[in-house]
Protein backbone atom coordinates (compact mmCIF):
# COMPACT_ATOMS: atom_id res chain seq x y z
CA UNK A 1 0.00 0.00 0.00
CA UNK A 2 2.67 2.06 1.12
CA UNK A 3 4.23 1.21 -2.15
CA UNK A 4 1.99 1.91 -4.18
CA UNK A 5 1.03 5.47 -3.07
CA UNK A 6 5.07 6.23 -3.66
CA UNK A 7 4.94 4.61 -7.01
CA UNK A 8 1.81 7.32 -7.35
CA UNK A 9 4.04 9.99 -5.98
CA UNK A 10 6.76 9.38 -8.60
CA UNK A 11 3.80 8.84 -11.67
CA UNK A 12 2.70 12.27 -10.05
CA UNK A 13 6.40 13.95 -9.92
CA UNK A 14 6.94 12.80 -13.80
CA UNK A 15 4.14 14.67 -14.45
CA UNK A 16 4.77 17.72 -12.17
CA UNK A 17 8.13 17.58 -14.29
CA UNK A 18 6.54 18.62 -17.67
CA UNK A 19 4.25 21.51 -15.86
CA UNK A 20 7.36 22.98 -14.33
CA UNK A 21 8.78 22.70 -17.90
CA UNK A 22 5.96 24.38 -19.38
CA UNK A 23 6.45 27.38 -16.44
CA UNK A 24 10.23 28.00 -17.21
CA UNK A 25 9.61 27.97 -20.81
CA UNK A 26 6.86 30.82 -20.00
CA UNK A 27 9.34 32.62 -17.43
CA UNK A 28 12.28 32.34 -20.29
CA UNK A 29 9.50 33.99 -22.63
CA UNK A 30 8.91 36.89 -20.60
CA UNK A 31 12.30 37.70 -19.16
CA UNK A 32 13.32 38.40 -23.12
CA UNK A 33 10.39 40.03 -23.94
CA UNK A 34 11.32 42.61 -20.91
CA UNK A 35 14.84 42.30 -21.79
CA UNK A 36 14.10 43.58 -25.48
CA UNK A 37 11.79 46.49 -23.88
CA UNK A 38 14.95 47.51 -22.15
CA UNK A 39 17.42 47.29 -25.00
CA UNK A 40 14.48 49.43 -26.86
CA UNK A 41 14.44 52.20 -23.91
CA UNK A 42 18.36 51.55 -24.44
CA UNK A 43 18.25 53.10 -27.89
CA UNK A 44 18.50 50.00 -30.08
CA UNK A 45 16.06 49.39 -32.71
CA UNK A 46 13.20 46.62 -32.49
CA UNK A 47 15.15 44.22 -34.36
CA UNK A 48 18.45 44.51 -32.67
CA UNK A 49 16.63 44.92 -29.32
CA UNK A 50 15.27 41.27 -29.83
CA UNK A 51 18.04 40.31 -31.12
CA UNK A 52 20.42 40.98 -28.32
CA UNK A 53 17.85 39.62 -25.84
CA UNK A 54 17.79 36.25 -27.13
CA UNK A 55 21.25 36.48 -27.56
CA UNK A 56 21.84 36.73 -23.40
CA UNK A 57 19.37 33.43 -23.24
CA UNK A 58 21.24 31.56 -25.95
CA UNK A 59 24.89 32.09 -24.40
CA UNK A 60 23.56 30.51 -21.12
CA UNK A 61 22.50 27.42 -23.45
CA UNK A 62 26.17 27.51 -24.80
CA UNK A 63 27.63 27.50 -21.62
CA UNK A 64 25.23 24.64 -20.42
CA UNK A 65 25.99 22.75 -23.51
CA UNK A 66 29.95 22.64 -22.75
CA UNK A 67 29.21 21.41 -18.76
CA UNK A 68 26.97 18.58 -19.93
CA UNK A 69 29.26 17.55 -22.91
CA UNK A 70 30.53 14.66 -21.25
CA UNK A 71 27.10 13.94 -19.67
CA UNK A 72 25.81 13.78 -22.97
CA UNK A 73 28.29 11.28 -24.44
CA UNK A 74 27.68 9.13 -21.69
CA UNK A 75 24.58 9.18 -22.53
CA UNK A 76 24.33 8.65 -25.97
CA UNK A 77 26.18 5.64 -24.86
CA UNK A 78 23.60 4.62 -22.52
CA UNK A 79 21.07 5.32 -25.31
CA UNK A 80 22.87 2.88 -27.59
CA UNK A 81 23.79 0.00 -25.42
CA UNK A 82 20.09 0.80 -24.20
CA UNK A 83 18.38 0.05 -27.42
CA UNK A 84 21.09 -2.45 -27.90
CA UNK A 85 20.20 -4.26 -25.16
CA UNK A 86 16.35 -4.18 -25.94
CA UNK A 87 17.15 -5.35 -29.37
CA UNK A 88 18.75 -8.50 -27.83
CA UNK A 89 16.17 -9.53 -25.27
CA UNK A 90 13.34 -8.92 -28.07
CA UNK A 91 15.33 -11.02 -30.05
CA UNK A 92 15.58 -13.55 -27.27
CA UNK A 93 12.43 -13.54 -26.21
CA UNK A 94 10.75 -13.86 -29.15
CA UNK A 95 13.31 -17.01 -29.77
CA UNK A 96 12.30 -18.81 -26.57
CA UNK A 97 8.79 -18.05 -26.70
CA UNK A 98 8.48 -19.17 -30.11
CA UNK A 99 10.82 -22.03 -29.31
CA UNK A 100 9.03 -23.07 -26.09
CA UNK A 101 5.32 -23.29 -28.13
CA UNK A 102 6.79 -25.03 -31.38
CA UNK A 103 8.35 -27.82 -29.17
CA UNK A 104 4.37 -28.80 -27.85
CA UNK A 105 3.20 -28.95 -31.36
CA UNK A 106 2.75 -32.41 -31.58
CA UNK A 107 1.44 -32.04 -27.79
CA UNK A 108 -0.90 -29.58 -29.06
CA UNK A 109 -2.01 -31.42 -31.90
CA UNK A 110 -2.77 -34.57 -29.50
CA UNK A 111 -5.08 -32.14 -27.62
CA UNK A 112 -6.62 -31.02 -30.37
CA UNK A 113 -7.44 -35.13 -30.96
CA UNK A 114 -8.85 -36.10 -27.65
CA UNK A 115 -11.18 -32.96 -28.34
CA UNK A 116 -9.84 -29.69 -26.39
CA UNK A 117 -11.05 -26.63 -28.70
CA UNK A 118 -8.71 -23.76 -30.57
CA UNK A 119 -9.77 -21.50 -27.25
CA UNK A 120 -8.61 -23.88 -24.90
CA UNK A 121 -5.14 -24.56 -26.96
CA UNK A 122 -4.88 -20.98 -27.08
CA UNK A 123 -5.49 -20.03 -23.75
CA UNK A 124 -3.11 -22.87 -22.58
CA UNK A 125 -0.04 -21.43 -24.72
CA UNK A 126 -0.73 -17.95 -23.69
CA UNK A 127 -1.24 -19.24 -19.70
CA UNK A 128 2.51 -20.48 -20.57
CA UNK A 129 3.97 -17.12 -22.14
CA UNK A 130 2.49 -14.61 -20.14
CA UNK A 131 4.07 -16.73 -16.48
CA UNK A 132 7.37 -16.76 -18.75
CA UNK A 133 7.02 -13.68 -19.59
CA UNK A 134 5.91 -11.86 -16.30
CA UNK A 135 8.86 -13.85 -14.55
CA UNK A 136 10.90 -12.34 -16.81
CA UNK A 137 9.98 -8.91 -16.30
CA UNK A 138 9.59 -8.86 -12.49
CA UNK A 139 12.77 -10.22 -12.63
CA UNK A 140 14.62 -6.99 -14.78
CA UNK A 141 12.04 -4.42 -12.88
CA UNK A 142 13.87 -5.51 -9.62
CA UNK A 143 17.05 -5.54 -10.67
CA UNK A 144 16.34 -2.30 -12.42
CA UNK A 145 15.02 -0.91 -8.89
CA UNK A 146 17.89 -1.67 -7.31
CA UNK A 147 21.06 -0.89 -10.15
CA UNK A 148 18.87 1.74 -10.88
CA UNK A 149 20.43 4.44 -8.14
CA UNK A 150 24.09 3.25 -9.29
CA UNK A 151 24.19 5.53 -12.05
CA UNK A 152 21.98 8.30 -10.31
CA UNK A 153 24.80 10.91 -10.82
CA UNK A 154 24.86 10.63 -14.52
CA UNK A 155 20.85 10.80 -14.51
CA UNK A 156 19.45 14.67 -15.71
CA UNK A 157 15.70 15.63 -15.30
CA UNK A 158 14.60 11.99 -14.72
CA UNK A 159 15.05 9.81 -11.81
CA UNK A 160 16.88 6.57 -11.19
CA UNK A 161 13.26 4.93 -10.35
CA UNK A 162 11.02 7.03 -13.03
CA UNK A 163 8.09 4.72 -13.81
CA UNK A 164 7.54 6.01 -16.99
CA UNK A 165 10.67 4.85 -17.82
CA UNK A 166 10.90 2.01 -15.63
CA UNK A 167 7.45 0.76 -17.35
CA UNK A 168 8.60 1.41 -20.92
CA UNK A 169 10.98 -1.14 -21.01
CA UNK A 170 8.80 -4.20 -20.10
CA UNK A 171 6.28 -2.66 -22.14
CA UNK A 172 7.95 -3.33 -25.44
CA UNK A 173 8.89 -6.75 -24.07
CA UNK A 174 5.59 -7.28 -23.65
CA UNK A 175 3.98 -6.33 -27.29
CA UNK A 176 7.34 -8.46 -28.66
CA UNK A 177 6.04 -11.35 -25.93
CA UNK A 178 2.35 -11.26 -27.32
CA UNK A 179 3.99 -11.41 -31.33
CA UNK A 180 6.16 -14.18 -30.04
CA UNK A 181 3.75 -15.99 -28.39
CA UNK A 182 0.45 -15.57 -31.19
CA UNK A 183 2.47 -16.34 -34.12
CA UNK A 184 3.36 -19.93 -32.97
CA UNK A 185 0.41 -20.48 -30.88
CA UNK A 186 -1.87 -19.91 -34.22
CA UNK A 187 0.64 -22.29 -36.30
CA UNK A 188 0.00 -24.74 -33.15
CA UNK A 189 -3.56 -24.19 -32.83
CA UNK A 190 -3.72 -25.29 -36.97
CA UNK A 191 -2.13 -28.72 -36.11
CA UNK A 192 -3.94 -31.41 -38.22
CA UNK A 193 -4.75 -34.15 -35.47
CA UNK A 194 -4.20 -36.90 -37.28
CA UNK A 195 -0.93 -35.80 -38.37
CA UNK A 196 0.08 -35.48 -35.51
CA UNK A 197 -0.93 -38.30 -33.86
CA UNK A 198 0.70 -40.17 -36.87
CA UNK A 199 3.96 -38.88 -35.84
CA UNK A 200 3.52 -39.98 -32.46
CA UNK B 1 37.24 46.08 -15.92
CA UNK B 2 35.41 44.44 -12.83
CA UNK B 3 35.50 41.10 -12.68
CA UNK B 4 32.16 39.34 -12.42
CA UNK B 5 31.82 36.50 -9.87
CA UNK B 6 29.27 33.66 -10.29
CA UNK B 7 26.90 33.39 -7.59
CA UNK B 8 27.83 31.60 -4.84
CA UNK B 9 25.64 28.05 -4.21
CA UNK B 10 22.86 28.59 -1.78
CA UNK B 11 23.36 32.44 -1.49
CA UNK B 12 21.03 33.67 -4.54
CA UNK B 13 17.92 32.09 -2.67
CA UNK B 14 18.63 34.48 0.34
CA UNK B 15 19.86 37.31 -2.13
CA UNK B 16 16.26 36.60 -3.70
CA UNK B 17 14.10 36.83 -0.45
CA UNK B 18 16.05 39.83 0.94
CA UNK B 19 15.71 41.51 -2.19
CA UNK B 20 11.81 41.04 -2.07
CA UNK B 21 11.46 41.88 1.20
CA UNK B 22 12.93 45.41 0.49
CA UNK B 23 11.32 46.11 -3.22
CA UNK B 24 7.90 44.07 -2.81
CA UNK B 25 6.65 42.20 -5.75
CA UNK B 26 9.26 42.22 -9.05
CA UNK B 27 9.10 40.14 -12.10
CA UNK B 28 11.94 37.83 -12.58
CA UNK B 29 13.85 39.81 -15.11
CA UNK B 30 13.31 43.21 -12.60
CA UNK B 31 14.49 40.91 -9.97
CA UNK B 32 17.34 40.02 -11.86
CA UNK B 33 18.35 43.56 -12.62
CA UNK B 34 17.98 44.31 -9.35
CA UNK B 35 20.03 41.84 -7.78
CA UNK B 36 23.28 42.60 -10.32
CA UNK B 37 22.70 46.19 -8.88
CA UNK B 38 22.59 45.93 -5.50
CA UNK B 39 25.68 43.94 -5.96
CA UNK B 40 27.67 46.74 -7.58
CA UNK B 41 27.27 44.43 -11.21
CA UNK B 42 29.60 42.25 -9.25
CA UNK B 43 27.13 39.50 -9.56
CA UNK B 44 25.91 38.18 -13.46
CA UNK B 45 22.65 36.32 -13.03
CA UNK B 46 22.21 33.41 -15.14
CA UNK B 47 18.39 32.70 -16.66
CA UNK B 48 18.77 29.34 -15.93
CA UNK B 49 19.58 29.73 -12.28
CA UNK B 50 17.50 32.35 -11.40
CA UNK B 51 13.89 30.72 -12.72
CA UNK B 52 14.03 27.15 -11.70
CA UNK B 53 15.23 28.71 -8.14
CA UNK B 54 12.09 30.80 -8.23
CA UNK B 55 9.94 27.62 -8.86
CA UNK B 56 11.95 26.07 -5.87
CA UNK B 57 11.41 28.47 -3.88
CA UNK B 58 7.21 29.03 -4.48
CA UNK B 59 7.12 24.93 -4.48
CA UNK B 60 8.48 25.38 -0.91
CA UNK B 61 6.08 28.31 -0.22
CA UNK B 62 8.87 31.09 0.58
CA UNK B 63 7.36 33.08 -2.51
CA UNK B 64 3.93 33.31 -4.14
CA UNK B 65 3.59 34.95 -7.81
CA UNK B 66 0.55 35.86 -10.02
CA UNK B 67 0.60 37.19 -13.47
CA UNK B 68 0.25 40.94 -13.92
CA UNK B 69 1.40 44.12 -16.31
CA UNK B 70 4.87 45.02 -15.82
CA UNK B 71 5.71 48.63 -16.21
CA UNK B 72 5.20 49.18 -19.86
CA UNK B 73 2.05 46.88 -19.85
CA UNK B 74 3.48 43.43 -20.45
CA UNK B 75 2.08 40.61 -18.76
CA UNK B 76 4.94 39.21 -16.67
CA UNK B 77 5.31 36.71 -13.63
CA UNK B 78 5.12 38.89 -10.31
CA UNK B 79 6.90 37.26 -7.37
CA UNK B 80 6.22 38.07 -3.42
CA UNK B 81 7.60 37.25 -0.61
CA UNK B 82 5.13 34.80 2.09
CA UNK B 83 4.97 34.76 5.73
CA UNK B 84 6.41 31.87 5.61
CA UNK B 85 9.66 33.26 3.17
CA UNK B 86 10.21 36.03 5.79
CA UNK B 87 10.63 33.41 8.72
CA UNK B 88 13.19 31.84 6.31
CA UNK B 89 14.43 35.17 5.75
CA UNK B 90 15.04 36.00 9.03
CA UNK B 91 16.74 32.53 10.30
CA UNK B 92 19.15 32.64 7.31
CA UNK B 93 20.17 35.62 7.60
CA UNK B 94 21.05 34.81 11.56
CA UNK B 95 22.39 31.65 10.17
CA UNK B 96 24.64 33.85 7.83
CA UNK B 97 25.39 36.50 9.90
CA UNK B 98 27.03 34.12 12.18
CA UNK B 99 28.55 31.99 9.82
CA UNK B 100 30.11 34.67 8.08
CA UNK B 101 31.25 36.56 12.59
CA UNK B 102 32.99 33.13 12.54
CA UNK B 103 34.94 32.93 9.47
CA UNK B 104 35.79 36.47 10.01
CA UNK B 105 37.27 35.17 13.15
CA UNK B 106 39.81 33.06 11.54
CA UNK B 107 40.63 35.08 9.10
CA UNK B 108 41.59 38.24 11.32
CA UNK B 109 43.46 35.76 13.90
CA UNK B 110 47.35 36.25 14.78
CA UNK B 111 49.57 33.44 16.17
CA UNK B 112 50.07 36.62 19.05
CA UNK B 113 46.33 36.09 20.02
CA UNK B 114 46.60 32.88 20.61
CA UNK B 115 49.52 33.06 23.07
Amino acid sequence: MRRLRRFLRRLSASLTRRRDDDRLREDLADHIALQTDDNIRAGMSAAEARRQALLSVQVLGDQLDDQFSAVRAARTMFVVFGGLALLLSAIGLYAALAFLIGERTREIGVRIALGASRADVGRLVFRRGTVIFGGGALAGLAACVFAGPLLAHLLYGVGPRDPIALLAGPLVLAVVAVLAIWLPARRAMRVDPVAALRAE
Amino acid sequence: VKKKTDVRQGTLALMVLKTLDILGPQHGYGLARRIEQISGDRLTLNTGTLYPLLLRLEQEGAIASERGPSENNRSARFYHLTAVGRRQLQSEARDWERTAALIARFFSVKADDLQ
